[in-house]
């Protein structure tokens, strides 16, 4: 259910839009119950998606860090804290503005919902628009730029933990030590590509006289792309392959020996990707991620920046690009 | 220690190329932001440099976005 749940849904949404809006667990208990139509309180804007940002990272230390954190009573637990502190933001300050800033799963799966060329017009229609329209959209706000660094970091640390070298660095780790050590791994991810992109709009700012943070806010949406397909290259085999386990699982949710749909005895079928056919698809996805947020910082640079300027400040956004581009293959050809 | 990546890749010169790439642009860029003497002194906008809504001249932050007003 892992792999259908954070791989699974990210798909659906860059597909089909904000899927998440209709799945998600939460907003449905709050909907059930009446839970945050009437906020108690305002929502101080200064706190921006920040919010949002201790549930991912709890979930990227249970998934990537924590050596017990796959661990159904562990999960469990994780998982009725979170209800509860959900549904608490949702009462206090709206349901609507907690999925917003606060829900981080919602807040993660709408920021790719907004690359479906499927969205929903003012008055809420569905309508059909080009890839990728939806994200010059993204609204500025406190934490956003932090928020998508951390999805595009921790991406990076989870392919590098399967190389050699990491391998060969924590061979001798074991308990607190190794822990420790993934926990290094994952914050120095986050950190070397948040150093990058900082480097490459202070790189903007020098030319467009404009201060660094605000450039890298303005265009943090064009990263959207890159997190995706980090996320789509490396995780695409496991939902292709391991997703499978799913449909087994789905017939016998408690291992208590019950067969609900016919398909408790579905193997998985391990030959339905060749390593050829993976490795191919990685390449798009990391290539084409990489062309589309290109795209839109040039689209974003055109409207900030005089003619004659808005090219020269791409110059090193774009060699950031290659880097993450040459780095993503790299990690991806390592493991 | 890293010779099984480096042995699998061509060498560190596929990341030291871009690297090189970049540092080169961001020293560029850099000379002819400073080259130009184009750096105003910041004043108040009238507006929120990151959301454009319109900025209360004594807000600290911008009310529409929360960010501290440039």
């Amino acid at each position: 259910m892992f792999v259908w749940f954070w791989v699974g849904v990210p798909f659906l949404s860059v597909v089909f839009g904000n899927v998440w809006a209709t799945m998600s667990p939460w907003d449905t208990l709050a909907r059930l119950f009446a839970i945050g139509d009437e906020p108690a309180r305002e929502y101080p804007k200064s706190w921006g998606m920040w919010p949002a940002l201790v549930p991912l990272a709890a979930f990227l230390l249970l998934e990537l860090v924590l050596p017990n954190g796959s661990e159904p009573r562990v999960l469990a637990v994780a998982l009725v804290a979170y209800t509860v502190v959900t549904l608490a933001g949702m009462a206090r300050y709206g349901r609507a503005t907690w999925n917003r800033v606060g829900e981080g799963f919602a807040v993660y799966f709408g920021l790719l919902a907004r690359i479906a060329p499927l969205g929903r017009d003012a008055e809420g229609r569905v309508v059909l628009r080009p890839p990728l329209a939806g994200l010059p959209e993204v609204e500025p706000c406190p934490g956003l730029v932090a928020f998508v660094m951390t999805l595009i970091g921790s991406t990076s640390y989870d392919g590098f933990s399967g190389s050699s070298a990491w391998v060969s660095l924590t061979r001798d780790l074991s308990g607190a030590a190794l822990t420790i050590a993934r926990g290094a791994g994952l914050l120095a991810g986050v950190l070397v590509a948040s150093g990058a992109y900082t480097l490459s709009m202070s790189a903007a700012s020098a030319v467009g006289n404009v201060h660094w943070h605000v450039l890298a806010v303005r265009f943090a949406h064009t990263l959207v792309p890159i997190a995706f397909a980090y996320a789509a290259a490396h995780y695409v085999s496991l939902l292709l392959l391991e997703g499978q386990a799913g449909i087994s699982l789905l017939s016998d949710p408690f291992g208590a020996g019950w067969n609900l749909f016919g398909t408790a005895t579905r193997e998985v079928n391990f030959r339905l990707l060749s390593s050829n056919a993976i490795w191919y698809a990685q390449v798009v996805f990391i290539v084409a991620g990489h062309v589309g947020g290109v795209t839109l910082a040039h689209d974003r640079a055109i409207g900030e920046f005089p003619p004659a300027r808005a090219l020269r400040t791409q110059y090193a956004f774009l060699g950031v690009m290659v880097l993450f581009t040459v780095g993503g293959l790299f990690i991806l050809s390592a493991r | 220690m890293l010779t099984a990546l480096l042995a699998h890749q061509g060498g560190w010169d596929e990341v030291l190329i871009p690297l090189a790439l970049i540092a080169g642009l961001f020293i560029w860029t850099a000379r002819r932001g400073h080259d130009g003497g184009k750096h105003a002194a910041p004043t108040r906008s009238p507006v929120c440099a990151y959301c454009r809504a319109p900025l209360d001249p004594t807000a600290k932050r911008c009310a529409n976005c929360g960010f501290r007003a440039r």
